[in-house]
C-alpha cells in the first residue's frame, strides 16, 4: 500500500472507531472509563447469559467517577455481577457506582440523570449492541457472534462448530450470512451465495477458536483448494472445512431458480473433502489433517422462484433431516463429524 | 534478579524520543543479542506476570496468547517511537508458532515453577485430535510480587506498553486479536513462506514502520496514550485480513 492509502485507511478507521471517538471527546479519562465499563460487562455477561436480554440491558458508567453523580429512584445494589447469576432476566440496567458495586433494575427503561458525562452500552439480543457517547449510538458489533462482549471461546473446532450452528439456526445475527437472502423471508438465497458462508465462518472461528490461526486456503500446486485452514499455532496439525449450500438459489425477482441443491450435494461435498485429505497426505505426510464438512442448510419443500411465503410444515421440512452420508467415509480416521447448519425462514 | 543487569537495555520513563523525531528506523531487535542471553530476561519476567495479571479479567491467557501480547506491547512501544533493541528480548516467527520468545517461554516456566504463576490445563480434547494448551493465573504470591516489581524504574517504563497491549483485549476477544496479529507484516510473510524468521530486524521492520508513520499522521503526534492507537492497528491488520480474504474467495470462486 502506498503511504497515502495507508493513512487513508487508518483515517477511515479512526473516523468509525468508537474509542477514538471516546478520546476524542473526553481524553484520556474517557479510555479509562470505556476499558473499565466494558470489562463490568464482559464480567456481567458471564453471569447473565445474553441470548435471554430480549428486552435489553443498559450499563451506564460515569467518565469521571470523582465528579459525576447520577440521580434514580428504586433499584437494588450489589457488590459484584455474580449476585445476578441464576436469575431469567430479560430485561436489565446496571449503573456503575462511583465507590464501586452497582446499582440493579429487572427493567431496561429505568430513568437515571447524571450531572456528568457517561458512557451507555446497550444491548437488545439479536437487535443492538451500541456504545451511547454523548447521545449517539456506536455500533460495537462486527463479529458473526450474537453479542461482542460475550464471543463464547472454544479450545476444540468441534465445540466452535456446534455452537455456530446452534447461533445460526435463526441467522439474525451475521451480516454475512444476512447477504445470502434472495428474500426478506429466508425462503431461498441469492446466486452464489457461498462466499458470503465461508466469510461468516472464517470470521467466527477467528473471533472464537483458541490457539489457532484461521485463513481461506487457496490451492497450491497438486493441493486443491478447501474453504477454510485452521492450523495450530502449538504443533504441527490442521484442519480444513469444505463449506456447501442446500436450498435453492436465483436472482431476485426472477421466475425461476438458477441452482437448487439437494442432499446429493451434501454427500459430493464429503466425497471431495475426503478427496482433499487424500492429496494433502500426499503432499505433506508429516502434517496431520482433519477434514470437516459444513452444510449451510436452506432446504425448504416444495418451494418455488414466486413464493413469497412459507408455512412452518414445509418451511421446517427439512429441520431435522441430515443427508445421508457414506459410512466408509465418516468412519475414516482424518473425517471430523459433518455439520449442517439448517437456517429456519420466517413462516407464516 | 537485579535491576542494573537490563538498564543499559531499556530506557528510563522520560526519555521517550521527542515526538518530532519520531523516525519508526533503528538498527533492530537482533542489537539486544549482543549482550543479552535470549531465553532469560529481567523484562521477560515482569511482561509476563504483568499480563497474565492483566488478561485473566478478562481469561486465563495461554502461553501462545501470552506471546502474541507480548509482541503486540513491544510493537506500541516502537510506536512510541522507541528501538526495537530496547526492548529487551527478542521475537521470532517459528511457524505455526508466531509470534514467539524464548525469554517469554522461559520466564513463564521459571515464574510457574516459583509458585507466582498457577497452570491450569482445561479438560483433555474428545478427540485426540487437537492440542489444549494450559491457561495461565497470578497467585496471590505472584500479585504481590508484581506490586513491588512494578514500582522498580526498569520496569516502570514497560507499564504503558503492556497496559495498552492487554487493555486492548477488552475491545474485542483474544483469538481476534491473536489472528489480526498474524497480519502484521513480518508475521504475515512468515505464515505465507512457512519459515523462522526473526522478527523486528532493521531489514524487516520497513512495512511496520510505514504503517505506524500513517498511524501516527492520523492521530497526530500529541496523542499521548496508546491504548487507541493499539486498537486502530488491530483494527487495521483485521481489515487487511478482511481484504486478503475477498480475495482469496474470488480466486476460490464459488462453486469449488
Amino acid at each position: 500500500m502506498s503511504v497515502s492509502s495507508l493513512v487513508a485507511a487508518f483515517r477511515k478507521l479512526s473516523l468509525e472507531s468508537y474509542e477514538a471517538a471516546v478520546y476524542e471527546i473526553y481524553g484520556e479519562a474517557g479510555i479509562d472509563a470505556l476499558v473499565g465499563l466494558l470489562a463490568d460487562v464482559r464480567n456481567l455477561l458471564t453471569h447473565v447469559p445474553h441470548e435471554m436480554l430480549t428486552q435489553g440491558l443498559v450499563v451506564i458508567a460515569p467518565v469521571d467517577p470523582f465528579v459525576t453523580t447520577m440521580a434514580y429512584d428504586e433499584g437494588a445494589t450489589i457488590v459484584q455481577p455474580a449476585e445476578l447469576a441464576g436469575r431469567a432476566v430479560n430485561a436489565l440496567t446496571v449503573v456503575v457506582l462511583n465507590g464501586g458495586g452497582y446499582r440493579v433494575w429487572l427493567s431496561n427503561t429505568v430513568d437515571v440523570v447524571s450531572n456528568g458525562p457517561i458512557l451507555t452500552y446497550r444491548y437488545v439480543h439479536n437487535v443492538v449492541e451500541e456504545l451511547v457517547i454523548e447521545g449517539t449510538p456506536w455500533r460495537i458489533n462486527d463479529t458473526p457472534w450474537a453479542c461482542k462482549m460475550a464471543i463464547p471461546t472454544f479450545t476444540e473446532l468441534d465445540d466452535a462448530l456446534i455452537k455456530y450452528v446452534a447461533e445460526n439456526r435463526i441467522p439474525m445475527q451475521c451480516e454475512h450470512l444476512a447477504r445470502t437472502w434472495r428474500d426478506g423471508k429466508r425462503l431461498a438465497f441469492v446466486e452464489k451465495p457461498e462466499r458470503y458462508m465461508r466469510r461468516s465462518l472464517i470470521w467466527a472461528l477467528k473471533f472464537a477458536l483458541k490457539d489457532v490461526t484461521i485463513r481461506p486456503e487457496v490451492g497450491q500446486g497438486e493441493t486443491k483448494p478447501v474453504d477454510v485452514e485452521i492450523t495450530w499455532l502449538s504443533i504441527k496439525r490442521s484442519a480444513i472445512i469444505e463449506v456447501k449450500w442446500l436450498g435453492n438459489s436465483g436472482p431476485v425477482g426472477s421466475s425461476s431458480f438458477s441452482t437448487s441443491y439437494t442432499q446429493v450435494r451434501a454427500v459430493a461435498g464429503l466425497k471431495q473433502l475426503a478427496g482433499y485429505l487424500d492429496i494433502r497426505d500426499a503432499v505433506d505426510s508429516t502434517t496431520p489433517v482433519m477434514g470437516y464438512l459444513m452444510v449451510f442448510d436452506a432446504r425448504r419443500r416444495s418451494l418455488t422462484a414466486t413464493q413469497t411465503i412459507v408455512d412452518a410444515e414445509d418451511g421446517l421440512f427439512y429441520a431435522m433431516s441430515d443427508p445421508d452420508y457414506p459410512a466408509d467415509l465418516l468412519e475414516r480416521a482424518d473425517m471430523g463429524r459433518p455439520y449442517r447448519c439448517f437456517m429456519e425462514p420466517i413462516c407464516n | 534478579m537485579t535491576e542494573n543487569s537490563v538498564d543499559e537495555f531499556l530506557l528510563g520513563e522520560n526519555e521517550t524520543p521527542n515526538e518530532d523525531e519520531r523516525v519508526f528506523n533503528d538498527e533492530g531487535i537482533e542489537r539486544v543479542t549482543g549482550g543479552l542471553v535470549t531465553d532469560w530476561s529481567p523484562a521477560a519476567t515482569f511482561d509476563v506476570l504483568f499480563q497474565i495479571a492483566g488478561l485473566s479479567r478478562q481469561a486465563d491467557p495461554s502461553n501462545i496468547e501470552l506471546h502474541t501480547f507480548a509482541y503486540l506491547a513491544c510493537l506500541m512501544s516502537i510506536f512510541r517511537g522507541r528501538p526495537a533493541s530496547d526492548w529487551g528480548y527478542t521475537f521470532s516467527a517459528v511457524p505455526p508458532t508466531l509470534p514467539f520468545s524464548p525469554a517469554i517461554e522461559s520466564a513463564l516456566a521459571d515464574l510457574i515453577k516459583g509458585g507466582f504463576i498457577e497452570a491450569t490445563v482445561p479438560p483433555g480434547p474428545k478427540n485426540n485430535t487437537e492440542v489444549v494448551l494450559a491457561r495461565h493465573g497470578i497467585t496471590d504470591r505472584g500479585r504481590q510480587e508484581l506490586e513491588i516489581w512494578r514500582g522498580l524504574t526498569m520496569f516502570s517504563s514497560r507499564v504503558a506498553y503492556l497496559d495498552a497491549a492487554t487493555k486492548t483485549a477488552v475491545f474485542s476477544s483474544f483469538p481476534a486479536v491473536v489472528n489480526s496479529l498474524s497480519y502484521e507484516p513480518q508475521l504475515n510473510a512468515a505464515l505465507l513462506t512457512d519459515g523462522p524468521r526473526m522478527l523486528l530486524t532493521s531489514v524487516t521492520s520497513a512495512p511496520l514502520y510505514e504503517q505506524f508513520a500513517a498511524l501516527l499522521e492520523v492521530l497526530g503526534s500529541e496523542h499521548e496514550e496508546l491504548i487507541v492507537p493499539a486498537s486502530l492497528y488491530l483494527n487495521f491488520l483485521t481489515q487487511q485480513a478482511q481484504e486478503q480474504l475477498d480475495q482469496s474467495l474470488e480466486v476460490q470462486g464459488d462453486e469449488t
